[in-house]
């Protein structure tokens, strides 16, 4: 009787952690005789990989045992690669399928685009290759398309990474930690020249426009931050402010990251001005 | 004096929270696979390890509930009653 046979990829933006699942997955499998088969590059290893060709085989699929993956915990990244490839979204037919003919991709009203959608190739390809069980690690688009496979009925299962912490339905996604860990110990390490040159210290984050990155980097450092989620006329005046605002000693320490359109500035309390500026007021809102 | 941390917040090792969560999640998930189930990600919900359904693409990113956590009017995070939430402070909905 053949092995069971299980696939796993990673997608989208790599963070400190992947590589944990993937051992525990395939040290669990190694236990009770299932195939794990990585498929390096995200989705792109089920839309791209060509498998006639011996060479496109070797740049997309992995198989994984215990002595492959002994080490990779030890190590950030990811060792399957990754990549932003969304097979119901794609702009640009793989070369070994040009002239193949595949439906356009609908959009959130049910609307046909210009991008096609392949998910008939990555059904075709998950056959052929034996896989049954398809773990899809990613954010929220690789998971989107994950759970558009699952509607098609591929048996999949999704574990949410991203830095931002930005997936609905888990309040934690893999990376977070880390790097809020990064963000902070970056900010403190500055702290000194900031205070030594009586600066103003600007960072730029990740964060998308979720905001959870800036808010949690400064509720943990004990900075003032300022959230935005657009190049808004009013984050450009925050911002404005807060450059302007100085600690009696002449220093201060401001943070401004921005990540497509998402905006924070941090400055430590004591450097801001009062009276500060007030906005509409919220009845939640509350004062220290 | 301007720094661009953007890279190196997703670079390097893991730290510790990121291998406890990266290793249940991954041993969740295992787990589901065995149980034949399907269309389901490993998640953290009120603070407790569970499976729940892969969220609708159409949702888009989960954004921070800015009334609960920031103050508008003090360009801060809220530091008050935090009693009783889960581990990382916001529940899922």
């Amino acid at each position: 009787m053949a092995k069971k046979r299980i696939g796993i990829l990673t997608g989208g933006g790599d963070v400190p952690g992947l590589n944990s699942v993937i051992k525990t997955v395939t040290y669990r499998s190694s236990e009770d005789n299932i195939e794990v088969m990585g498929l390096r590059r995200g989705w792109e290893a089920l839309t791209h990989v060509n498998l006639d060709d011996a060479e496109s085989r070797r740049r997309y699929l992995m198989p994984l045992d215990r002595e492959n993956t002994r080490t990779i915990d030890r190590r950030g990244g990811t060792v399957l690669h990754s990549s932003r490839t969304n097979p119901a979204k794609m702009q640009k037919l793989p070369e070994h399928l040009a002239g193949k003919d595949f439906p356009l991709a609908k959009n959130r009203k049910g609307v046909p685009g210009n991008a096609l959608d392949l998910s008939k190739q990555v059904m075709a390809n998950l056959s052929t290759l034996g896989i049954e069980h398809l773990i899809a690690i990613g954010g929220d688009d690789t998971l989107g398309y994950a759970a558009k496979l699952s509607e098609l009925g591929v048996k999949v299962i999704a574990i949410p990474k991203t830095m931002d912490n930005d997936v609905h339905n888990t309040e934690y996604c893999i990376g977070f930690s880390t790097a809020i860990t990064r963000a902070s110990d970056a900010i403190q390490r500055q702290r000194t020249t900031v205070a030594s040159h009586e600066r103003i210290g600007i960072f730029r984050v990740f964060g998308r426009d979720a905001g959870f990155t800036a808010l949690y980097t400064a509720y943990t450092t004990s900075i003032r931050s300022v959230c935005s989620s657009r190049r808004s006329a009013q984050t450009q005046a925050t911002m404005r402010w807060l450059c302007s605002a100085r600690e009696p000693s002449g220093r201060a320490i401001k943070c401004a990251s921005t990540a497509r359109r998402t905006h924070m500035a941090i400055a430590r309390r004591r450097a801001l001005p009062t009276p500060l500026p007030r906005r509409s007021s919220s009845a939640l809102e509350r004062k220290r | 004096m301007t720094s661009d941390l953007t890279y190196d917040l997703r670079s390097g090792d893991p730290d510790f929270v990121d291998k406890l969560v990266g290793l249940t999640f991954g041993n969740m998930a295992y787990d589901a696979m065995l149980d034949g189930k399907t269309g389901l990600m490993s998640a953290l919900v009120d603070g407790r390890y569970d499976l729940v359904p892969i969220p609708d693409p159409a949702l888009g990113p989960r954004k921070l509930d800015v009334a609960t956590m920031y103050n508008t009017e003090r360009y801060r995070p809220m530091y008050a009653n935090k009693r009783g939430l889960p581990v990382f402070l916001q529940r899922v909905s």
